[in-house]
Parts: C-alpha cells; sequence; structure tokens
C-alpha cells in the first residue's frame, strides 16, 4: 500500500500532492478554514469533486461545520487526538463519517464522490459520504407496461433501488451483500436475497461467480450477466432482468437472489426458469381466470411467433395437402405472377421487417412519422402491387410480428427471432419435418440449459407434483400454497388460508 | 464416468418408458397385427401389457441382484469375463447398434413414401442422424426433460385425433369375435411382443446406475410401459374400425390413413398430428437405441465417456441407415422373423436365464 | 477442444450445403402445379381413357370477369392409369397433382368392366387422399359428364362433391361412397358394393360456350339412381324409390322427405326426422333368415284440409299409410337386388357376425344364397309432431 507510511502531515504539500496525482482537473475543489481554539489555530481542508458530491449533503455537512467553528468549546489542552476524536464524534447528521489514514483510499473515495477531511498535522483524516451525483428521478418504466399495478421503476443509484427494495420487503431476513466488482469502473454490486427462504447453495455458488468476476469495468448488468451464465453459448436468457420493483421483490419472496449494479435500472433475478420469462407482475393483480386466459394466449404468441413463417413456406412448397381447397386456390391464384420462390419472399419480408424494427428503435424522433409510412409501403400493399411479393406473405410476416411483441421478456423475444430464421431454412430444405426435427431440437436444447445449477424448464421437466399452478394457469392465491422447491428452502406454506376470506361466520368456523 | 452424474426421477422414467413403448407402435404395429388376428387385433393389443409386465419385473429384479451395473457388468458377472465380453458386445452392437440404423430408415422411409417421393433417403437420414448426435451430446437428462414434455403432448394429440374419428368407426368391423380361435392371437402377440416389450431390455442400460433402483422406479417403468400400451389399444382398435381388417393389414402406415379420414367441419387433413406424434416418440426411441449402444459398446472397449465416440458412430449409423434394407421384401421378412428371434434371444431367454444362475450363484456363495 | 471446434465448423459447413442444395428435390412451387379436382375413367379400345379436369386459379379467385374457363379438362388414353396421369404433361403446362382430388367418376361401359384396377391406383398413390366421392355415369360416359359447364358454381366439380355431400345427408334417394367403404364391400364376401349414379339432362350439346349457359337453363347434371356392382363389375340399376329402401335398410338416412297418399286425405307430406334399423339373422334348418327391424320417426310437414289431425286415430291412419309405403320400397329394392343377385345390403356379413361356422358354407355361394334367402320387413312409423300448426288453416269446421 503506497502512502501508507509517507502520508504528509502537512496539509499544504498533502493538499498539492492531491492535486498533482488527480491531474489538476477543475472540478475538485478545496475549501481551507481555520478553527479557532483558544491556544491554536487549526486548519482543516475540505475537499470533493463537484460533479459527485451531492449539493444537498455537502450543505449539510456545512452548516454543521458553522455550528462547530462557532461553538467555541474546544478546550486544547489535550493534542490534536483528542481534538480529531471529538471532531469525529460530532457529526450526527446524515452522513457518515469514516477514517482512513493512506493514499489509496484517499484516492478512492475522492474518486467515489465522498468529501475528505484533512487536519493540519494528523496523519489520519475523515471520510464523509456525499455520494449523490445528478441522476433520473423515480419514474415510469419504459421497457415494461402494465396497465395496473405500481408504476415505479428503478432508476441508476443503487441505493434508490435498494431503498425501493426495501420498502416493499420489511423483514429483517432480507439480507444484503455489497460488493464493488470492476477495475477501472468500482461499480458497487448488491446481492439481496431473503435468509430464510433463499437456498444456502444457489446464495453460495451466485456469491462466488461474482466475486471471481476479474474484468476492466462493469458498465450494465447485462456484462454481469454473460459472466454468470451458466451456458454462455446459448441465445436463450438464462437470467431474469427487470425493470420494476415488484417483480424483483416476488422473485425474493420465491427464494431468487436478486443482483443490482449501480448505473443501470435492470435489476438482474437468478436462477431463472422459462415461465419466469412468460409472466408478467401484472398477472397476479387480476382475476386468475382472466390472468390464465392472458398467459395461454402468450404461450400460443411464442409458439406462433416461431413457427408461422416456417409453416407458410413448408405447406406452400412441398406440402399442398394440407391446405383446405378453397385457400389453395387463392394461394395459387396469388403467386401467379410473383417471381420468387415462398421462401425467398418469406425471409426478404422477415428481413425487412428487422431493419425498420432496428431502425424504428434507433432513428431520432424527428423522422417517426417518415419511418411509418415507409414502412407501411414496403410490407404492405404497394409491395404486393408491385409484384414482388404476394399478400399472404404480408399476412404472415404482420402475424409474426405481432406475437412476437406479445412475448413480455424482451430477451426472450430476441432469441425467438433468430430462431424463426432457422426454422425457415429448415422448413425450406426439409419440408415440415424440418420443422418438426428443429422443435426436436429446441426442445432437447431448453431441456439442457440450467440457471445456477437448477433446470431451466422447471417446473415443466423435471417435473414436479403440485408445482404447476403458477406456469400455464394461475391458479387462485389461496391455492398457491407452497414455494417453487427448486429455489426455497422453506418447507413452511406460504399462505395459510384454504378458501378465499369470506365474511360468511360458518365458514369461518369451519376452517 | 460421466453417466453417473446423472439422476433421473421417477416421472422421467415413467416418461422415456412410455415414449420408448409407444414408439413403434403408433404407425408400423398395427398392420403386422392385422395381418395375423384380422379383426382381432384388438384382443392381441389388450392382452399385451399382461404378457409385457412379468418381463419388465424379470429385468428388474435382475438388475436388484447386481446393483450398480449396467447389462454389460451383468453379463461379466454372470458368464465370466469371456463369454460374457462376447455375448455383451453382441448385444451392443447387433441389438443396439444395428436398430439405430433401422428406426432411422424407418422414419425416413415414412417421410419419403408419404411425403417427399424424390428426395434421396440420404438426406432424410442426415437430419435425423445430426438430431441424434445433438441429443446424446446433450446428454441423457436433457433427453429425459424432453420426453417429459412430449409425453404429455403426444398422449394428448393422440387422443384428440382419435375422438374426431368417432364419427367414421363402423362397429361391425370389430364382429365376429374369435372367429379363428385363439392361434392367430398367440401369434400376433408374440409379434407384438418382440416390438413393445423385449426391447424393454434396454432400459437396464441407464436406469441402474441413472437412478435410485428402488421399487418407485419398478412402478414407473410398469406405469410407462403400461401406459405406451393402452396408447397402442387405443390406435389398434381405431384403426380396425374405422378401416377394417383387410385394409389396416395390407397398408403400410394404417393409423396415418386412418388420420386421413378426419373431418370434422373445419378439422380436416390434419393428419400431421399422427405424424407428428410418431416422429417425436420415434426419436425419442432412436435415442435410447443409440445411448445404449454407446455405452455399452465405450464401457465394452474401456473408453471412459461415451460422448466421444458418438460422431464416428453417427456416421456409421448414416451410412448404414441406408444399406440396412435394400428393399420392402426384406423389410417384411426380416421383422418378422429375423427381429423376433433376435430379439427373443435377448429379452427372453437370456435375462430368465441370468435371473437363474444369479440366484443360484447367491445360494452357493459366489457371486 | 480443438476437436470440438472443428467438428462444430464441418457440421456448419455440410449443414449449409444440406440448406442451399436438399429440399431442391421435391421443391415444388404452386404455380407449377395443375391440381386436379376430379377424374373420370371411360373405356375405349386402347384401354383407358382418363379426363381430368384441372383448376384454373387465376380465373376463380380474379375479382375482375376474366374470360376463361374456371377448369380445364385434358383426356388421355393408355393402359395404366399412373401413366396416364403423368403423360398429362404433354398437354398442360403444369404437372397433375392429385391432391385435391374431390370426385371420381366412372363411365357405365367401363365401370361394367371391373374398378378395382383404378381402385389400387386411387388407393396406392400417396398423394390421394381417402374423402373421395365417387360416382357412375348413367348411360354417359365420364368425359361428357366432366365436359360440361354449369352457372351455379364457377366450379363445377366442387359443385358436385357439394351436392353429393348435401344430399348424403338430406335426401334419401340417393347415397354416398368414399373409398374405404368402397373397397370394404368389394373385398368382403358378405356385402357388395352400391355407388351414386349421375345424368345429365337438359340439352345435349357437348360445346363449352359461355354464351350458350347464359341463358337461364336447367342444371344438366343430377345426382340420382343407384349402381349395383357385383364385386367390381357393374350389374344394374336401383331407382329412386329403390334406393330409398336400400337407404332405409342400412340406416343411412339422416333426413329426409317423403309423402303418403290416399284417397279421401289427398297427400300429406312428412319429414323423416330419424331411423333405426337392425337386421338380424336366424337360421331356420340350415339356411339363413333376414329380419329387417325398422323404426322411422317422422313429423308432418303438409297436410290437407280434409283431414283432421287433432284425432289420434287420423295420426294413426297416417303412420300406417307410411308404414305401407316404406315396406313396398324396401320390398322393391331387395327383389331388384336379388335379381341382380348382388347382396348391395351386406346381410352376408350380418350372418358372418352371428353364425360364424355355418358361414363358411354359404360363403362361396353367397349371391345364390341371397336370391333365394326370405327376408321379413316389418317396419313401424311414429308420428311425433305436426309441425307449427295443427290443422290445416284451409280447413272448415264441422261444427
Amino acid at each position: 500500500m503506497n502512502g501508507e507510511i509517507n502520508f504528509n502531515v502537512n496539509i499544504n504539500e498533502n493538499i498539492n500532492q492531491i492535486k498533482g496525482v488527480l491531474g489538476n482537473s477543475n472540478d475538485l475543489l478545496v475549501r481551507i478554514f481555520d478553527i479557532n481554539t483558544k491556544k491554536t489555530v487549526i486548519k482543516l481542508a475540505i475537499l470533493y469533486i463537484s460533479g459527485l458530491a451531492d449539493e444537498k449533503k455537502l450543505d449539510n455537512l456545512s452548516l454543521e461545520f458553522n455550528q462547530l467553528i462557532n461553538s467555541n468549546n474546544y478546550d486544547f489542552q489535550k493534542s490534536l487526538d483528542t481534538f480529531y476524536e471529538r471532531l469525529k464524534a460530532s457529526f450526527l447528521c446524515s452522513s457518515k463519517a469514516m477514517e482512513g489514514f493512506d493514499y489509496e483510499t484517499l484516492y478512492n473515495q475522492i474518486l467515489s464522490g465522498n468529501t475528505i477531511i484533512l487536519i493540519d498535522g494528523y496523519p489520519k483524516f475523515l471520510i464523509f459520504e456525499t455520494f449523490g451525483p445528478e441522476s433520473r428521478s423515480v419514474s415510469e418504466p419504459t421497457s415494461q407496461t402494465i396497465v395496473r399495478g405500481p408504476k415505479e421503476g428503478f432508476t441508476e443509484k443503487i441505493s434508490t433501488n435498494i431503498s425501493q427494495l426495501r420498502r416493499i420487503i420489511k423483514d429483517k431476513s432480507m439480507k444484503i451483500e455489497n460488493m464493488t466488482i470492476g477495475d477501472l469502473t468500482k461499480t458497487s454490486v448488491a446481492m439481496v436475497y431473503l435468509d430464510q427462504i433463499a437456498k444456502t447453495e444457489i446464495v453460495d455458488e451466485v456469491r462466488t461467480r461474482l466475486s471471481n468476476i476479474q474484468v476492466d469495468g462493469i458498465l450494465e448488468s447485462g456484462y454481469i450477466e454473460e459472466f454468470i451464465k451458466d451456458d454462455p453459448y446459448s441465445i436463450f436468457p438464462t437470467v431474469l432482468n427487470s425493470e420494476k420493483p415488484d417483480s424483483v421483490a416476488a422473485g425474493l419472496l420465491e427464494g431468487k437472489v436478486a443482483i443490482v449494479v449501480d448505473g443501470t435500472p435492470f435489476v438482474l433475478t437468478v436462477p431463472a426458469f422459462f415461465t419466469d420469462f412468460l409472466q408478467v407482475s401484472e398477472d397476479y393483480y387480476h382475476h386468475f381466470i382472466i390472468a390464465s386466459v392472458v398467459r395461454i394466449i402468450r404461450i400460443i404468441s411464442l409458439f406462433l411467433s416461431l413457427t408461422v413463417p416456417a409453416i407458410y413456406i413448408a405447406l406452400t412448397t412441398f406440402h399442398h395437402e394440407m391446405i383446405p381447397t378453397p385457400l389453395l386456390i387463392s394461394i395459387a391464384s396469388q403467386r401467379e405472377g410473383v417471381p420468387f420462390p415462398p421462401f425467398f419472399e418469406a425471409i426478404l419480408m422477415e428481413l425487412t421487417f428487422e431493419v425498420l424494427r432496428e431502425a424504428g428503435i434507433r432513428m431520432p424522433r424527428a423522422i417517426g412519422s417518415a419511418i411509418s409510412i415507409v414502412g407501411a409501403l414496403v410490407l404492405g400493399q404497394a409491395a404486393v402491387q408491385a409484384g414482388i411479393i404476394s399478400a399472404v406473405v404480408v399476412i404472415i410476416v404482420s402475424l409474426t410480428a405481432i406475437t412476437s411483441f406479445a412475448i413480455p421478456n424482451y430477451s426472450l423475444s430476441n432469441a425467438i427471432r433468430i430462431l424463426r430464421f432457422i426454422m425457415m431454412i429448415l422448413a425450406n430444405s426439409f419440408g415440415i419435418f424440418g420443422l418438426y426435427v428443429g422443435i426436436m431440437i429446441l426442445v432437447l436444447h431448453l431441456s439442457k440449459l440450467k440457471s445456477i445449477g437448477v433446470p431451466y424448464l422447471t417446473p415443466y421437466a423435471p417435473r414436479i407434483y403440485r408445482e404447476n399452478k403458477d406456469t400455464f394457469l394461475r391458479y387462485p392465491f389461496w391455492k398457491l400454497n407452497n414455494r417453487p422447491s427448486m429455489t426455497s428452502k422453506s418447507k413452511e406454506p406460504r399462505i395459510k388460508t384454504n378458501a378465499p376470506i369470506s365474511g360468511d361466520k360458518q365458514q369461518q368456523e369451519l376452517k | 464416468m460421466d453417466a453417473n452424474k446423472i439422476k433421473l426421477s421417477d416421472h422421467q422414467v415413467f416418461a422415456l418408458a412410455a415414449n420408448f413403448t409407444m414408439g413403434t407402435s403408433i404407425i408400423a404395429v398395427t398392420a403386422t397385427i392385422a395381418d395375423y388376428a384380422k379383426q382381432d387385433a384388438w384382443l392381441v393389443a389388450l392382452i399385451a401389457p399382461f404378457i409385457g409386465l412379468p418381463f419388465i419385473w424379470i429385468y428388474h429384479s435382475l438388475m436388484k441382484l447386481h446393483p450398480g451395473k449396467t447389462l454389460i457388468e451383468v453379463y461379466y458377472a454372470v458368464f465370466g469375463k469371456f463369454i460374457g465380453w462376447i455375448l455383451a458386445f453382441l448385444f451392443s452392437v447387433f441389438v443396439c447398434f444395428v436398430s439405430t440404423p433401422s428406426v432411422t430408415f424407418y422414419i425416413g422411409n415414412f417421410v419419403q413414401t408419404q411425403y417427399m417421393t424424390e428426395t434421396p433417403l440420404y438426406a432424410l437420414f442426415f437430419i435425423f442422424v445430426i438430431c441424434l448426435m445433438v441429443a446424446l451430446l446433450y446428454g441423457l437428462e436433457a433427453v429425459a426433460r424432453s420426453a417429459e414434455i412430449s409425453v404429455v403432448i403426444v398422449s394428448g394429440l393422440i387422443i384428440f385425433a382419435m375422438l374426431m374419428n368417432l364419427p367414421n368407426i363402423h362397429p361391425k368391423n370389430l364382429m365376429p369375435v374369435l372367429e379363428e380361435g385363439f392361434t392367430p392371437i398367440i401369434k400376433a402377440s408374440i409379434q407384438l411382443a418382440s416390438v413393445l416389450t423385449w426391447p424393454c431390455i434396454l432400459f437396464t442400460m441407464f436406469y441402474p446406475i441413472n437412478t435410485d433402483n428402488t421399487n418407485k422406479t419398478r412402478n414407473s417403468l410398469f406405469f410407462g410401459y403400461t401406459w405406451g400400451t393402452i396408447i397402442n389399444l387405443i390406435i389398434v382398435t381405431m384403426s380396425v374400425l374405422v378401416l377394417g381388417s383387410t385394409i389396416a393389414s395390407n397398408s403400410q402406415y394404417s393409423t396415418y390413413l386412418m388420420a386421413k379420414e378426419i373431418s370434422l367441419g373445419v378439422i380436416n387433413r390434419v393428419e400431421a398430428i399422427i405424424s407428428f406424434s410418431w416422429i417425436v416418440t420415434e426419436t425419442v426411441r432412436n435415442i435410447l437405441y443409440f445411448y445404449a449402444a454407446a455405452v455399452g459398446i465405450s464401457r465394452l472397449f474401456g473408453i471412459s465417456d461415451y460422448k466421444k465416440i458418438i460422431l464416428p458412430l453417427g456416421l456409421v449409423c448414416l451410412v448404414y441407415a441406408g444399406v440396412n434394407y435394400p428393399d420392402s421384401y426384406y423389410v417384411g421378412k426380416y421383422d418378422t422373423i429375423g427381429w423376433t428371434t433376435e430379439i427373443g434371444v435377448y429379452g427372453f431367454v437370456l435375462p430368465i436365464l441370468m435371473l437363474i444362475i444369479t440366484k443360484i450363484k447367491i445360494k452357493i456363495g459366489r457371486l | 477442444m480443438k476437436l470440438k471446434k472443428r467438428a462444430f465448423i464441418i457440421i456448419i459447413l455440410t449443414t449449409m450445403l444440406c440448406i442451399f442444395l436438399s429440399g431442391c428435390w421435391n421443391n415444388r412451387r404452386i404455380d407449377s402445379l395443375a391440381f386436379a379436382i376430379s377424374m373420370g375413367f371411360d373405356k375405349t379400345d386402347k384401354g383407358i381413357l382418363l379426363t381430368v379436369e384441372v383448376l384454373n386459379p387465376h380465373a376463380i379467385a380474379s375479382q375482375k370477369t376474366i374470360n376463361e374457363p374456371t377448369v380445364v379438362l385434358y383426356t388421355e388414353e393408355g393402359q395404366s392409369t399412373n401413366e396416364l396421369v403423368r403423360k398429362i404433361i404433354t398437354q398442360s403446362s403444369r404437372k397433375v397433382n392429385v391432391t385435391h382430388l374431390q370426385t371420381v367418376v366412372f363411365g357405365e361401359e367401363f365401370a361394367k368392366e371391373g374398378i378395382s384396377d383404378v381402385l389400387d391406383y386411387l388407393t396406392r398413390e400417396h398423394q390421394v387422399r381417402t374423402d373421395l366421392y365417387f360416382v357412375v355415369a348413367r348411360e354417359n360416359t365420364a368425359y361428357r359428364i366432366l365436359n360440361n359447364l354449369t352457372k351455379l358454381d364457377t366450379n363445377p366439380s366442387v359443385k358436385l362433391s357439394a351436392s353429393l355431400k348435401a344430399s348424403d345427408e338430406t335426401w334419401a334417394g340417393t347415397r354416398t361412397v368414399k373409398v374405404i367403404d368402397l373397397v370394404n364391400s368389394i373385398i368382403s364376401d358378405g356385402a357388395e358394393p352400391a355407388i351414386t349414379g349421375v345424368i345429365m339432362t337438359g340439352h345435349s350439346k357437348v360445346d363449352d360456350n359461355l354464351d350458350d349457359l347464359k341463358e337461364v337453363k336447367a342444371d344438366p347434371l343430377k345426382i340420382i339412381d343407384l349402381a349395383v356392382f357385383k364385386k367390381d363389375k357393374l350389374v344394374g340399376w336401383l331407382n329412386e324409390s329403390e334406393c330409398k329402401g336400400y337407404n332405409y335398410v342400412t340406416n343411412h338416412v339422416p333426413s329426409s322427405m317423403t309423402y303418403v297418399e290416399d284417397r279421401d286425405y289427398g297427400i300429406i307430406g312428412l319429414e323423416v326426422i330419424g331411423t333405426k334399423t337392425k337386421v338380424e339373422a336366424s337360421l331356420e334348418n340350415g339356411k339363413p333368415i333376414i329380419t329387417v327391424n325398422m323404426k322411422i320417426r317422422v313429423n308432418i310437414e303438409s297436410a290437407t284440409d280434409k283431414i283432421d289431425l287433432s284425432k289420434g286415430d287420423n295420426i294413426h291412419y297416417v303412420e300406417n299409410l307410411a308404414e305401407a309405403k316404406l315396406t313396398k320400397n324396401v320390398g322393391l329394392s331387395i327383389m331388384k337386388a336379388k335379381r341382380l343377385q348382388s347382396d348391395i345390403f351386406g346381410f352376408g356379413d350380418v350372418v358372418h357376425r352371428t353364425y360364424p361356422k355355418e358361414w363358411e358354407k354359404f360363403k362361396d355361394d353367397w349371391d345364390k344364397e341371397f336370391a333365394k334367402m326370405p327376408v321379413v320387413i316389418k317396419g313401424t312409423v311414429r308420428v311425433v309432431k305436426t309441425g307449427t300448426i295443427s290443422n290445416s288453416y284451409f280447413m272448415k269446421e264441422k261444427k
């Protein structure tokens, strides 16, 4: 540890050295002032970086200092040591006070936005947490919109995110472990879990993996996701990310571990299962029958979004007997003037749609309407009339697009996008049997995936009886008695009544 | 060894057994049974589980007497190193490893006959063999989990298809019952057993080391096998009811023909349901054959990890599938006479012999 | 690791080769196929005359009126059906695809020679499906039947199969047959097939001229009569009332309309809403006797003002009249079948099922046995409802 022994007690030299190392930039602010005691004048210096330190906290700090300076109750028969101790103890404001004695800590703390107080002639210094740069206020999450439910999303500050989680789960078993990952970015990462419920093996495994990450910088939780994934070559997401506190809290209550990363509002949850990507927090706030029907619609959309273009290609190229006769007549008449085979049409349209989608996300807002007009032309009637594609393909592509948006989680939807092309290629080469083989290999691949050692397709396979109540359909709350056994170790039921509460006295007596 | 680390749950054993049994029975079995037993084919399918359950019980008790060993090691233990090695070699090559290209040929032949008459068989074999190799590279637990999912879906689809076919049945196709007595039924049940029951000796290659071999495992095997035979019964009965015994015995793929008859308003031309179910279950069956062959051969030659030899075995299968059955006359002859005898030896005679010898050896104390 | 990477690359390369090369064998563009909707078989000196009616999708689906016919006819002559089907490519620019075949028409002369060869092609070819309807052209050739344009539907063959299907369900005077039943009845020793007949009414000109048919004319094709076969050869015809009898005996009347006539009461229309027929076999002196037991339920659909329907006796009278008519029709049909020595009712199968041992004696000579066998017919008719009104409005109250 460099500088441990050589900490300069002369305050001016210290300040010059610090300024020199940190590059003499304008945002390193130094305030020097004196405290007058009866005998001597003690010089104090406050250093902070103006962009990183929070204004309000600095104000509080300076108020307290004013009080100190004007209090005049320092009698200094004693030494600097006592002064230092009393100084440290007298700060009761909200900023925490720590102490340090070497340069490494000093640089780290200043660069993390904290304020340093140097005392002339004393080898230790005080550190106050004033980290609070400008950041976005709590607002509605933009990537996951819901109709009913809380509309607060996470922000980029890790302290706000953890406080939001604490607001939902107010139990002492919620443990938060902080760590710093990234040699240059020193991003704070926190692991949150419920001690009583989460399985110890899973928690330990996550902790080991996180602590083994050695990298220059962590900019977003996506970096961490790729490092800790079980099967990094698979395009399927095995780590759930969410921008909403209630989704993460629901995961915590089932025994999952949340990883909060500073600088991004997307919080990771591990272990994640395939069913988690098809569920939305809103399912639990609506009536269970409606929620079940909507879930089934989502699963059908998933299947359709993967296979519809492939089925179209297979049926019109190889298996004409599977199309009912009137539809066949109309398809045949539409294809009369079209030069390309169905495979080429479908691939062309799908690629065009992907380009449109990407353009739609990246373009500046000002030219938004232009894109929609051009898109409608390319993917619509104009192309049909120009004779490039047939009308059926437009419908197929639109159906695929709509169903792919019905998948709630964007990562899963991305995976399906890529797979759709592979299915189309297989369908073109081997007809509907290529599609069958493709689906079989897909199911095999999904069965192989694991998320922190827990199989991905739990609870479909390996089938755990009585735990399928929350997968395809959502059973009413009073039936969801037990927590999923793969992620939680607690065997106590989470719901202690067996039937909905009614005002009927007789029914209450029976319970 | 790698294969030791995987633990299968009871439901997974059930699913593997059910898929294995449903595999061939969906399409190709009806023709052979209807050929022998005419309209009593459903009786044959009804008796089949009762014939099969004792055999599975025999396999299970044999495996329980040799805990922690697969069939290969049991051969060594019972017959000694030399004869045991020869028998194990014959078993894993001529039963397991030859069945893989056989089944691949069936699938490819079906696709070629029904849909794509001009595609050469090798192109179709190619994707199926790739599917097999990928499945084995992923390991047995991935296969077991996919089998769990597929059992539900396939059973649902088949029952749905059979229900949709109910308006087309002619109950008089089943009568008169037992017109020619019991002899044709017995001949047909031997034929059926060679396809449904005796290949279950394959289970002994994986379940002793991959599960806790308790009575619950045996029950799952029973349930899986019984469920497969129930589906078989439904299919055979419906085939005879809808098509009549002559058509059912002469058509190569009678379930598929029956599915072409489904026509309820909008729901017609849905025989893709049957072909999907059949391809899925037949692929699981093929994967299990291939797995048994890979594990067997790797244990015989002292290779520690069966995953290393999958690629060469797969390539051999790919080539052999086109060579195995030169023409359809050969297919008929081999399936009725050749295969029945072969699997009869390995699935009927040898296990009983081994069980008796093991019990004698335990009594003498030389085990 | 290196091996894994190499194997991966090899697999990717071979897959890419496969993708871009394979599938081209069976790759069919829809507009390179001609979908055949119906086929007709006739006898000529050279063997078989095959007529194939092929769709022209452009004309059907187009929104503007096009002066093209919606179907195109191709004919070929030769010996073997499958060769003929393929040979049509010499005339048409597209290959004939029989997956959407809906009707198969046999010319009368052709049917007399035997249809089982053609049936073998139709069942063995993988493209042909099992929901075809068979018809026999009465006193006509299949070529002329198919060479016909109608105005009611743009697609005449679809019209034919649609009217076959509809008439099967609602009119007892016709009966349709699909391939599995047909094959089963040909193979079986105790039953014979019977196929729907079709005749051409209206003008006998065979020009398919659109202008000619722009005048409203009667529909040229009509489904009527039943062709009786012995094994696979045509031997005779049943007319409409005999066909009705046949349908009642084989329990194939989902609904129908009929009437009874009486001197005093005039013509009373009846709607048949349900039939239940039981055919039973019994042995007497070693010879079989068949009992046909029919229970019919009817509604009264039209009545005259001469009958008072509120009285039970009148209803019974109507029922008796209906029973007499039913028995007469059934008797006529059985007698005609006996004259043709063809057991189209499946009585042989009933004997087979009830007395399998005795059947062995009869089965080789069943046609002659059938011709001599006594059949007992019992019919019961029950009037369930009288429609929405009880007595005719026009009936004068007899005070």
